[in-house]
């Protein structure tokens, strides 16, 4: 490398669950860049450190398990290394998984550039009772070994050091080259001629590396050889070297270069790696134990859940009363400060109303996703994945379906996406039907708002029982759309089951921030410019006559006081009573009202009225939307000297009963996604007819839901 | 697939079996992957290739199998499992 | 007058800033709320589901 260069570019490269990812944050901080690589969804990062004058930039790589083309992550990884030409790749290798992780390590050496591996999560290694000696390490594998525990930020500063020196070309890494056997080194080598016939062509690809490509067909190096003069005499070539080696062994060449691999991995770990007396499985295989259970499994995984719920309840509870008082606060200041009149009304019920019943949930979202993230980052998150997909088994539907359904919890587009990797038409279709049932990150304060409004103290076990409820739509809806259209699929998935972490309080930290900042980011833009429109809607035309004679009624009971029939405390309530009468009816004759009215009947027999009519319609443009609106709905022209909560405006609506309440969560539950999941379900069905069917029997099934509900109640007493 | 459960038969004369037929608590060696070359390179880049010895944590007949190979745990569909061949292992 | 003009105003560009956010999401980019391709990319690293082709045993 050039000693005046300015940057030093390193690549890393690792499998998924090594650490990766948080040694390129410790080493990059908040300096870093996330794009996409042209033409893909897989995510790119790029950042940089400086460290004793140098300057660095860091690329992390897609994780990987190996460098085949079978899949777009692993050509990335391998293109940004042969053609980004980076000065240095530091492969980040497991520790306590050292023999699986070396897999890779065999791959990368192979491609040419210099190598240094951190040998993350030493700590982790230790305590499962391997004691590996790095310096052995590196001398076998022929590259140096940085040991390094990456959530305790130890080792950056040696692993730059080394980065410096073997980018300076100090150090020259001399790395071990896993061979194959004589039979198939000669083969390789052969090829390796035949390739270099003509060097211009390969563009700093190392023959030996594109005749062992050749060997295994790999697509992409096969496309790549397309232009090459002798092409065809290498496809030849490649094809009788196969043959030979396979006649040789009597297995696939693919599967003796692996074979090959294991055996020098093996060999060489042996050598390098002591076991301590004890192995620490126990206690991991004891969790493991019950958390995957046949039978605990599944309750366990509700048990979570409930208790995530719960906590969002409970802990959430001060917080948004603080939010919610200082909303008040300041809509009473505003109301105070500004003369009375349209543009007060704007800012108070259409902005602060709107904005302001959506951001109370902030410390709800943010107590959820931190949850989330601890499930994730202690690696239970795949023990779940692996309990759900032996449900699905047993209930008989086998598939890969539910992966893509799970993504559905956080946001239905990325589900919609994710149908992708289901290869049967048919299938997709189905998968993409039902994951709107999971639901969305959007529909949850929906859900909090009406839940906590009616169910004080029990508001987790319900928000709990919808989840849950979706999940059975989801089952119910799979086993009838496939009775009808679909042909079953065994699942067809391998994933890992990392070792259980002690998660950091940063990167929990980390995660739960960035959703919260993506909430209230929406809440700021799309949200306030949709509360602002529905102010508009909801305000005019206005009306200047009343079917009642409001006025007159106000003025009889201020008479009547001052004449002591009434006190002081009834007159304020009856006031109260006739000015929120006259803002629902002003309401009710604006556009948005005059809309609602529209559907009302259509929402009658499920005990809605055309306020909550509203609020849903305006959810198709996002879910949240519909507790904006209500904001705005209670907001407009209302009483506020009692500044009541919207929780409490809600439940003291005399149009509405538990019942209604619940009814009304079943239907934001199962009715249709936001325009935004639409318009994706559309680009990847391809299809107007499967969206017009994915409207319509969500919807159906909404109605049909929230009628039983509502009417069977009713006839049962409950409402 | 659908319908028929069949739990731990599948022994086939020289004791090679599937994985989906697999005990827990057993070991076992990988034999053969009867797949295409993506599925032979996804298994064994995840640590699973001819002649790895593995320990079951899991098979309850229905869903992933979960087992354990060169210090790492995996979770195998029910569909990968039944194309992988292994034999027990006298431990 | 003043008033009327300042509400209509405000109006005006929410509705222009909503509208095309709106339209951008119904061209099917998503919402840019949750980083669609982040989310589903996170998920195909936890659960391995590649879309490959199964030959026949070679």
């Amino acid at each position: 490398m050039n000693p005046d260069k300015k940057e030093i570019v390193v690549a890393l490269a690792g499998n998924p669950n090594s650490g990766k990812t948080t040694l390129f944050n410790n080493l990059t901080g908040a300096n870093q860049h996330v794009g996409n690589y042209p033409g893909v969804t897989v995510e790119s990062k790029v950042g940089v450190a400086e460290y004793n004058g140098l300057r660095f930039r860091f690329v992390d790589l897609p994780g990987t398990y190996s460098l085949s083309a079978y899949s777009i992550e692993e050509i990335i990884a391998r293109n940004a290394i042969i053609q980004g030409k980076p000065d240095v790749v530091v492969n980040i290798v497991d520790a306590s998984n050292l023999e699986r992780n070396l897999y890779l390590t065999t791959q990368i050496v192979e491609l040419g550039m210099p190598v240094i591996i951190a040998l993350n999560m030493a700590d982790m290694a230790k305590r499962r009772g391997f004691l590996i000696d790095h310096d052995l390490l590196s001398h076998l594998l022929g590259v140096p070994v940085i040991p390094t525990v990456g959530n305790k930020r130890r080792g950056m500063d040696n692993l730059l050091e080394s980065i410096s020196r073997v980018a300076k070309g100090e150090v020259n890494p001399q790395p071990s080259i896993v061979k194959f056997g004589k039979e198939m080194e000669q083969e390789l080598a052969g090829l390796g001629d035949l390739i270099s016939r003509d060097p211009g062509v390969m563009n700093g690809y190392k023959p030996r590396w594109l005749a062992l490509k050749l060997m295994e067909n790999d697509a992409e190096v096969a496309k790549l050889l397309s232009k090459h003069p002798h092409i065809k005499d290498i496809v030849n070539a490649a094809k009788e070297s196969g043959s030979k080696i396979e006649a040789i062994y009597g297995e696939p060449t693919s599967t003796i270069i692996s074979d090959k691999r294991y055996g020098f991995i093996s060999g060489a770990c042996s050598e390098a790696t002591k076991l301590t007396g004890e192995h620490r499985h126990d206690i991991s295989d004891k969790i493991d134990l019950a958390l995957i259970h046949p039978i605990l499994g599944l309750p366990i995984f509700a048990l979570f859940m409930w208790l995530l719920f719960h906590l969002t309840f409970s802990l959430g509870e001060k917080p948004m009363e603080w939010i919610e008082a200082g909303i008040t606060a300041l809509a009473n200041f505003l109301s105070a400060s500004m003369p009375e009149g349209m543009l007060s009304s704007l800012l108070i019920d259409g902005v602060i109303g709107g904005v302001g019943g959506v951001i109370v949930f902030l410390p709800n979202i943010m107590i959820l996703f931190f949850c989330i993230a601890l499930l994730e980052d202690t690696g239970y998150m795949a023990r779940a994945a692996f309990v759900m997909d032996r449900i699905m088994h047993k209930i008989g539907l086998h598939g890969k379906s539910f992966i893509p359904m799970l993504i559905g919890f956080g946001c239905t587009v990325p589900a919609y996406m994710g149908s992708r990797i289901l290869e049967d038409r048919t299938d997709r279709l189905v998968t993409m039907h039902v994951s709107t049932f999971m639901s969305c990150g959007a529909r949850l304060p929906v859900y909090i708002l009406v839940g906590g409004a009616f169910w004080p103290e029990h508001a987790g076990n319900v928000v709990f029982s919808i989840y849950a409820l979706g999940v059975v739509a989801a089952i119910v809806a799979v086993k009838f759309l496939r009775s009808t259209r679909f042909k079953g699929m065994s699942a067809q998935f391998i994933m890992e089951l990392p070792p259980y972490r002690v998660p950091t309080l940063r990167s929990l930290l980390l995660h739960m921030w960035e959703r919260a900042w993506m909430y209230v980011r929406k809440a700021g833009t799309v949200i306030l410019g949709i509360s602002i429109i529905m102010w508009f809607l909801m305000t005019f035309p206005q009306t200047k006559t009343f079917s009642t004679d409001y006025e007159a009624l106000i003025e009889e009971t201020d008479v009547s006081m001052s004449e002591g029939l009434i006190g002081a405390g009834e007159r304020d309530s009856m006031v109260s009573q006739y000015e929120n009468e006259m803002a629902s009816e002003s309401i009710s004759r604006s556009f948005a009202g005059r809309l609602g009215k529209l559907v009302e009947p259509v929402l009658k027999p499920l005990g809605f009225d055309w306020k909550l009519g509203v609020a849903l319609i305006a959810g198709f443009a996002a879910k949240e939307v519909v507790v904006s609106t209500m904001g705005n709905v209670y907001g407009v022209g209302e009483a506020d000297e009692t500044s009541e909560s919207l929780r409490s405006k809600l439940s003291s609506d005399p149009n509405y009963s538990k019942l209604t309440a619940y009814a009304f969560l079943v239907f934001v539950l199962l009715y249709m996604p936001c325009m935004a999941a639409l318009a994706v379900f559309l680009k990847e069905s391809k299809s107007w007819k499967e969206l017009a069917f994915q409207i319509g029997y969500t919807g159906a099934l909404a109605w049909i839901a929230a009628f039983v509900i509502y009417q069977g109640g009713s006839l049962l007493g409950l409402g | 697939m659908l319908g028929a459960r069949r739990r731990f038969e599948g022994h086939a004369g020289n004791g090679t079996m599937t994985l989906s037929h697999a005990e827990v608590g057993r070991i076992y060696v990988l034999e053969g992957l009867d797949g295409g070359a993506a599925f032979r390179e996804k298994i064994c880049s995840m640590g699973l290739n001819t002649g790895a010895q593995f320990r079951i944590i899991a098979n309850s007949g229905h869903g992933p199998v979960g087992l354990e190979v060169r210090q790492t745990r995996l979770g195998i569909g029910r569909g990968m499992a039944e194309k992988i061949r292994i034999r027990e292992v006298e431990s | 007058m003043l008033e009327y003009i300042a509400v209509f105003a405000i109006v005006a560009v929410a509705s222009y800033f909503v509208g095309k956010r709106l339209l951008g999401h119904l061209k099917g980019k998503g919402c840019g709320n949750c980083d669609c391709a982040k989310q589903s990319q996170k998920f195909e690293n936890l659960v391995q589901v590649k879309p490959f082709k199964d030959e026949k045993l070679r």
